[in-house]
């Protein structure tokens, strides 16, 4: 095992419970993210990476069970860890960004209100302090009024809004990794790449490591530095982006590169400032 | 068969002359407000060339489609088919232009009659046609549009449910050419497949385009789309049209500053996508403003901006609704220059 390792996953496959009776919807998936680094996963729509993903914080659907494998956090398992004990590694170590923010928030509370409570719960912060918190953060988000945002529901956010309060809710408790699953893919282009810039710039300014699960695989190779390609359940293919992109071994990850248009790979370049008037 | 009637070189087949158009906001029985989703717009579109609209949500793409279908009237200006304007097509007029402008949705899932077979859908469709009558010589015709669309014959007899993505997506082009027509309307064909699903349709569509000399009006956001297709292309903003120009002209220097946005963002990770980026989200004007749409969002935005914006010819055939495009896009190409030397 790699030593470097903030999480590895081992030998893990999940079944799926259908219709047509029990099939293996992960097998045998083995990756590891290192320490400040950020790892790529990339696959079709259902190769399984986001039932992998899930599987970690084991929050996998009820159809689903993860049958065997070792997940590794920072030296402990946490597919063996007590249901109270994994709580306080979600969202304070361990976070998640979904892909459908609108969907992710509870319409019935404020997003002000939803994010300060998961600062309350894990700092055992007072009110008062974790909306002080939460503003700040909104802020931080690019959200351009961030008391009126904290003070509206889900409903009234935008997509982009909405997906920086996700993130906002899974950088409050400044953990270690965070899992991103196709943050920005239900955006418009110029949205997307507002919002990226804000979780490049709190990603990398934290020095947290980060597991990016995409269908873009070119947008993998602008952010991360290792990658890992998926498809019908297995990892087919892993390694640095140079080794993997430049000289594929896999048939499947030459016709994504291809199907991608991929010709010239180029770092992700935030937003730059305006040239003066 | 020779339906369409006859047409100068200079006519387009199909075209929106300074159309307006814009929905109401209703309190149960009021309109408290009016949201206007198209102003002024202007597009022509040919046989066997492809115009692409490309904007985000709220540019008011998908209305303009809707308008040049003949779904809905625009409220000032008209929609002209060879010429002639739709509303003041006969009947015998209107069938014609039905069986000549055909389309093809984003969502094939949707689109598709569930309770049909894909060979009863395809052959629906020719029911406009008046060469085949019996169902045989339908049922015939339809296999041999599915071959054309590269597709086997046996799918005839399946179910939507029952067909991949990509498959139906095929089968929907087969629908569209059942009825021969001469332009076909694209609401986003691609978005709703994968990488190797969206090349598959991409080049079946610019076979189809040499091959039968057809037209397409292409609605889309995905640029690898449009580079791969398009030859004319119309960039819009919350219902203007901000930029136009030949498609590969455009792609390559755009001059508008939401042009140079959109194309950054839709590539991040290959040299195109810079770090130039509008702030803010899309957001409705106060009535009366005549100025830059892009105002509060533009990064260079000035004084002068809030002033009346036309479109302006600044190359051959490339028209910008920005007073300081050139400008801008000089500057910015400059920093650009900088700091890939740094």
């Amino acid at each position: 095992m790699d030593a470097s390792a903030i999480l590895s996953v081992e030998e893990l496959t999940v079944e799926m419970k259908g219709k047509s009776g029990i099939s293996p919807a992960v097998r045998n998936a083995t990756l590891s993210v290192r320490s400040g680094a950020w790892l790529g996963l990339v696959g079709e729509s259902g190769s399984g990476k986001s039932l992998l993903a899930l599987s970690i914080l084991r929050l996998l659907p009820r159809a689903a069970t993860m049958v065997s494998g070792k997940i590794s956090y920072q030296g402990r398992d946490l597919s063996k860890m007590k249901e109270a004990e994994l709580a306080k590694v979600r969202g304070r170590e361990i976070s998640v960004v979904f892909q459908n923010a609108l969907t992710a928030l509870n319409p019935l509370f404020t997003a002000g209100e939803q994010v300060a409570d998961v600062y309350q719960f894990h700092q055992q912060a007072s009110a008062h302090e974790a909306r002080e918190r939460v503003v700040a953060l909104f802020g931080a988000m690019g959200l351009s009024d961030p008391e009126n945002t904290a003070r509206m529901y889900p409903h009234q956010l935008s997509g982009g809004m909405a997906q920086r309060v996700m993130l906002a809710m899974a950088l409050i408790c400044a953990p270690r990794l965070l899992i991103a699953d196709d943050p920005t893919s239900t955006l418009d282009a110029t949205i997307q790449a507002q919002v990226l810039d804000v979780l490049v710039d709190q990603v990398s300014r934290r020095k947290m490591s980060m597991l990016l699960i995409s269908r873009d695989v070119r947008l993998v190779s602008a952010l991360c530095s290792t990658i890992a390609v998926m498809k019908a359940g297995e990892i087919v293919e892993s390694g640095t982006v140079g080794e993997v992109l430049d000289s594929p071994s896999h048939p499947y990850t030459v016709q994504l590169i291809v199907d991608a248009g991929i010709k010239e790979r180029r770092p992700f370049r935030r937003a730059q400032e305006a040239a003066p008037r | 068969m020779n339906s369409s009637p006859p047409q100068s070189a200079e006519t387009p087949f199909l075209e929106a002359v300074d159309v307006r158009k814009s929905y109401g906001v209703h309190a149960g029985w009021t309109r408290i407000a009016s949201i206007t989703a198209l102003e002024g717009v202007s597009v022509q579109a040919w046989e066997g060339k492809t115009l692409a609209i490309a904007g985000e949500s709220g540019c008011g793409k998908s209305t303009l489609g809707r308008l040049l279908l003949g779904l809905v009237a625009p409220e000032r200006g008209e929609i002209r088919f060879t010429g002639h304007p739709l509303g003041a097509l006969t009947e015998i007029g209107w069938r014609n232009f039905r069986r000549s402008v055909q389309m093809v949705f984003q969502n094939t899932l949707t689109s598709f009659n569930p309770m049909l077979t894909v060979g009863g859908t395809v052959a629906d469709a020719m029911r406009l046609r008046s060469d085949l009558i019996s169902k045989q010589a339908k049922m015939g015709e339809a296999g041999h549009l599915l071959n054309q669309v590269g597709l086997e014959a046996s799918l005839l007899d399946r179910y939507p449910s029952e067909v991949s993505a990509g498959q139906l997506q095929k089968a929907s082009i087969a629908r569209a050419l059942a009825t021969k027509p001469r332009m076909i309307f694209l609401d986003e064909p691609t978005s709703a497949l994968d990488a190797s699903g969206r090349r598959q349709i991409l080049d079946l569509l610019s076979r189809l385009q040499s091959e039968l000399g057809l037209g397409y009006v292409l609605v889309s956001h995905d640029f690898h789309a449009i580079g791969a297709m398009a030859h004319h292309l119309v960039v819009m903003y919350l219902g203007q049209v901000v930029e136009e120009g030949p498609a590969a002209e455009v792609l390559k220097q755009p001059l508008h500053p939401y042009t140079r946005a959109l194309l950054a963002a839709s590539a991040l990770g290959s040299s195109r996508g810079s770090g130039w980026r509008i702030r803010g989200e899309l957001s409705q004007l106060p009535p009366g403003y005549q100025g830059c749409r892009l105002y509060s969002r533009c990064p260079h935005a000035a004084p002068g901006c809030r002033e009346l914006q036309t479109l302006v010819a600044v190359r051959p055939q490339q028209n910008v609704r920005c007073w300081r495009a050139v400008e801008i896009a000089s500057q910015s190409d400059n920093s650009e220059r900088k700091s890939h030397q740094n």
